[in-house]
């Protein structure tokens, strides 16, 4: 009913109004001004890098950078481009985002409507792992992903991307349904559902906003990660960050700033899109991370 | 000081739909107004732009005789209490009293003495350290009346100020704001959408519907003359009654004819041509014309409306009764206190009547559904009013 | 003293009864239990026994490969020996402060700004939260080419005609923890700021209403009223930019690599480096443990009031 933005308390004078854009302007300009920097960059060529400033619009535009970093440029000995990293990364996200986000649904839906004794323990010891330092536990990931051999694997990244992403959706999918209606269980329960036409009929028809939530929150987290992926794999097996760090720290050869950036654009790609798309459940999964337990 | 308060043509709309629409009062100082309209109406709004608080498109406002749009909502002297008391949640119960003179540069001794003279008129002497998350809802109610009546304004304005707190609190609460008012002899605009606390505090009740003020008057001739039938049916409880009647003239005299329900579920034991026959109020015989006019344009259709306690079973009818009997259906039978209330059926009719508590009354039992009961019902036509079918207007 | 005693034994026998009733219950229904046990046997096996077992090697002499023989505390004195792990930690220290200073401090400063009826904001709210959606090593791979002194910023303000303008923090040893800060900033100031604006919303319009009619400046309001109302927004925004700052490792590889030198060296990126390039999984695993305790200094009694509170 209230309107986002007619807050009773404003400053009126126009002075100050001008003051306050002016200031938002400035704002919105260097949040922007690196993106900026990144696109020009990645058409042009690294001659122009060299010669012109880097706020100029390319004068020679090409998309040499753009295919190289693609399918050419070197990740260590390999020159295949990031093509193949990529492929790895979406490998990874997505059954590590399907599988972690059904695991939360089945976890919020019993710990909030299927309560039993201790069942605050669980989620207390669910929702602690969610904020852990992970340098505490690399250690002995990297061995039991080596015992199991699943250590340079994308089953390995998977298993742990849902370890360690659990405890979130748990606690996004039990605050969801903390004030969903209990009523609508009892009511199904009298008519005789059990507990799984419950969840999958009642519940999880009626959790779509908070799906869309846990999904972004997962995509994002497990497409951005770097640690995970530089400790349990190597060579072909690395995720788009690690690749995107290996090929822009490279010590060897000329560093072309402008495949650089391409290839930093194409790793932000997916995440960025997701964000454009449904920025709003993006907030609300932030929000929800960052309020109340 | 009849207009102290005058309010002219004020409209206000919220993405172009009007909210409130050329709203035009005036008050007396020391009056006590009460605002009265259902949720959603523009009361609260109504407040918000008497404060400044929020912009209108069109109106003035003036107190005192002096325009106060150009005015900003801290100088034009006025206190509000919220629904929600709006207490400062960081602030003790001093610090909120006190927070409005420390603004404005009171000096401490004569704030310190305010806080003690208000605090103690409000019984919430004991609880100046704490804060409201620890006050109960009495309490904060309290603070914030406390916190409005420290600045000695010259208008308070109320938005629902008991709607939080539990019924008997509520009672007790409206006495003390009557007291309150007679003691300062402060001009107060109350908020509610609660009629009773409108009869019991206002000196005069504004109706509004719709974002309009429909009815500008006493508590009594709201009461006794609502100007239609909405105003008629949001003061009173029981709700009034109204039924479809027919205006005939026969034989010189005036008569009100009820025609049964026209219903296809209705189990009606009335033939079709069954009706009865009703005298019309005093009040209306020497307007002929009047009525003569509703005959040609209406057919004579007009809506009945009688409050509950102008149709009783087995009391004393006034001396000046217009007096007439019905046989009801008894529905239901609802005791409440020292009135037992009957809802019963009349040609399909719903009314609801009143009877004294005392008043021996076979319920319909459950056991006998089939069985129907008959009471004899004795109204007095002369409190009955007669508003337009069409307008819904009241008649004369 | 036996009444004291028995009090203390109190929460055990509580845990005790606990536990009977829900052996009961898993006896009795045993769906939803079945239902919650794999993620909870793959956190406690993930999380709790992995977090043990680091413990354990930091108490050993492990190298390459971890050896399960029992060291004491060398580990320990010898981690806090090192001058690598001190600028570790004094770097933590200046990066923690400044970072979640500045996102703080500009991120309210923001959300204010926001909450003045700003007629775009549906369009500024995006373009400051972007950031946030980007990965560590995107942002620090971007960073590092707009702060290289020979092509970035240095040469676009020289351009303009200021010759001696100079902006090289990040080959800087005394500077680059700073380009690591600014960097950090510019990521997270959107999302303090949406924390922010988002408390800002959430007061209760009637309570400033009341303050206007009092006739308190708006700036008074901001401050005796508004800003109060916020602490524990700015209690959640500091505690989650503390969890960042102290995992905080993408960045500064991406960034600096630790470097110039060891002048950007966190206990993250110090952990990474023992245990995986250094071959001292030992000190690796102490550093380890260090932080993990210095997280749970920092959220555990944050999650703990959280939690009380929720359950009242
Ligand atoms: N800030 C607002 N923006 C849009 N519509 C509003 C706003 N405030 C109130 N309204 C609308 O104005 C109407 C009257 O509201 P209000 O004055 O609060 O009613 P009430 O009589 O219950 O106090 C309602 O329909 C409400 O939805
Ligand atoms: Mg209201």
């Amino acid at each position: 009913m209230k309107k986002d933005n007619d807050s009773v308390l404003y400053m009126h004078s126009p002075i100050i109004r001008i003051i306050i854009y002016g200031l938002l302007l400035l704002a919105c300009l260097s949040f922007l001004f690196p993106l900026y920097v990144m696109i020009v960059t990645s058409f042009k060529t690294l001659e122009e890098i060299r010669k012109a400033n880097m706020l100029a619009l390319p004068e020679n535009f090409t998309l040499m950078p753009w295919i190289s970093a693609w399918q050419e440029s070197c990740v260590g000995l390999r020159c295949k481009g990031l093509k193949d990293y990529f492929y790895n990364s979406i490998e990874i996200v997505v059954p590590g985002v399907v599988i972690s986000t059904f695991l939360g649904a089945c976890n919020g839906y019993v710990l909030t409507k299927w309560r039993f004794p201790g069942h605050n323990w669980v989620f207390g010891l669910l929702l602690f792992g969610c904020f852990i330092p992970f340098q505490a536990i690399l250690i002995p990931a990297a061995r039991t992903l080596g015992i199991l051999a699943i250590s340079n694997n994308p089953i390995g990244l998977i298993l742990v991307h849902i370890a360690y992403g659990v405890g979130f959706t748990t606690l996004f999918f039990r605050n969801y349904y903390e004030v969903f209606p209990t009523e609508l269980v009892q009511a199904a329960t009298i008519e005789g559902a059990g507990f799984f036409q419950i969840f999958f009929k009642i519940m999880l028809p009626s959790s779509v906003p908070i799906i869309v939530v846990c999904f972004i929150w997962q995509f994002t987290n497990i497409w951005n990660d770097f640690i995970f992926g530089v400790s349990f794999t190597s060579g072909e097996g690395i995720p788009m960050t690690v690749a995107l760090n290996n090929l822009a720290n490279s010590s060897t050869g000329v560093k072309e700033y402008n495949v650089h950036m391409a290839a930093a654009i194409i790793a932000a790609l997916p995440t960025l899109l997701l964000y454009i798309l449904s920025g709003r459940y993006f907030v609300r999964g932030l929000m929800a991370g960052a309020v109340k337990g | 000081m009849k207009d102290f308060l005058q309010i002219e043509n004020l409209t206000k709309s919220y993405n172009k739909e009007t909210i409130l629409n050329r709203i035009n009062c005036s008050i007396a100082k020391g009056e006590f107004i009460v605002l009265l309209g259902p949720s959603g109406c523009g009361k609260s709004t109504l407040l918000n732009c008497i404060t400044g608080l929020i912009p209108f498109e069109t109106g003035t406002i003036s107190i005192n005789g002096k325009e106060m749009n150009p005015i900003s909502p801290a100088n034009r002297n006025i206190a509000m209490v919220f629904q929600s008391y709006a207490l400062y949640p960081n602030m003790n119960v001093r610090k909120n009293i006190s927070f409005g003179m420390e603004i404005r540069k009171t000096p401490k001794a004569v704030i310190d003495q305010k806080v003690e003279q208000v605090a103690e008129l409000l019984k919430i002497r004991d609880h100046l350290q704490k804060k409201p998350a620890h006050l109960s809802g009495g309490q904060r109610q309290r603070v914030a009346i406390a916190r409005a009546l420290v600045r000695k304004p010259d208008i308070f304005l109320f938005d629902e100020p008991l709607s939080n707190l539990d019924a008997k609190l509520r009672v007790n609460m409206r006495t003390e704001l009557k007291k309150l008012h007679k003691k300062l002899a402060a001009t107060i605009i109350y908020v509610t959408h609660d009629q009773i606390e409108a009869l019991t505090l206002a000196n005069r009740i504004a109706v509004m519907l719709n974002g309009e003020i429909v009815q500008f008057d006493t508590p009594n001739e709201i009461y006794h003359h609502p100007i239609n039938t909405f105003v008629a049916k949001f003061i009173g409880t029981p709700v009034i009654n109204i039924l479809p009647a027919t205006l005939v003239r026969k034989d010189g005299t005036w008569k009100l004819k009820i025609y049964p329900l026209q219903k296809n579920t209705a189990k009606s034991s009335h033939a079709a041509d069954d009706f009865i026959t009703l005298p019309i109020p005093t009040y209306l015989s020497e307007h002929d014309k009047k009525l003569e006019q509703i005959v040609k344009e209406h057919d004579g259709k007009v809506l009945l409306g009688i409050r509950p306690e102008a149709i009783s079973y087995a009391t004393q009818l006034p001396n000046d009764a217009v007096p007439a009997t019905i046989s009801a259906e008894v529905d239901v039978v609802v005791p409440s206190g020292a009135d037992t209330f009957i809802v019963c059926r009349v040609l399909g009719h719903e009314i609801t009547a009143r009877a004294h508590s005392k008043a021996k009354l076979a319920t319909p039992s459950s056991t006998q559904t089939d069985k129907t009961n008959f009471i004899t019902l004795d109204i007095d036509l002369n409190q009955a009013l007669l508003f337009n079918s069409h307008t819904e207007n009241r008649i004369l | 003293m036996r009444n004291s005693r028995l009090l203390s034994l109190k929460p055990f026998v509580l845990l005790g009864r606990d536990i009977k009733a829900f052996l009961l219950r898993a006896r009795q229904h045993p769906t939803p239990i079945l239902v919650i046990l794999p993620s909870f046997l793959l956190t406690i096996i993930f999380v709790y026994f992995f977090i043990l077992w680091t413990l354990t090697l930091s108490f050993t002499t492990s190298t390459l490969i971890p050896q399960y023989n029992w060291a004491g505390w060398k580990q320990y004195f010898i981690l806090w020996s090192l001058p690598n792990w001190y600028k570790a930690i004094s770097n933590l220290g200046i990066f923690g402060v400044l970072y979640i200073g500045f996102s703080c401090g500009i991120g309210l400063l923001l959300a204010i700004l926001l909450d003045q009826r700003i007629r775009f904001e549906g369009f500024i709210r995006p373009i400051l939260l972007y950031p946030m959606s980007l990965s560590f090593i995107v942002t620090g791979t971007a960073w590092k080419w707009l702060l290289n002194p020979g092509l970035g910023i240095e040469r676009v303000v020289r351009n303009w005609g200021w010759e001696s303008f100079t902006f090289n923090w990040i080959i800087d040893p005394d500077r680059a923890i700073y380009a690591v800060i600014l960097v950090g900033v510019w990521q997270s100031t959107g999302f303090v700021m949406t924390l922010f604006l988002a408390g800002l919303r959430g007061i209760d319009s009637d309570i400033i209403k009341a303050a206007l009619l009092e006739g308190a400046s708006i700036y008074k309001i901001y401050l005796r009223i508004i800003l109060p109302q916020l602490r524990y927004t700015l209690l959640s925004a500091v505690i989650i930019l503390a969890h960042l700052a102290i995992k905080s490792y993408d960045l500064v590889i991406a960034l600096t690599g630790g470097g110039p030198g060891n002048a950007t060296e966190l206990p993250a990126t110090f952990m990474y480096s023992y245990t995986f390039t250094r071959s001292k999984m030992a000190i690796g695993s102490a550093s380890a443990i260090m932080m993990f305790m210095t997280v749970v200094a920092v959220i555990g009694p944050y999650l703990y009031n959280e939690f009380r509170t929720k359950k009242q």
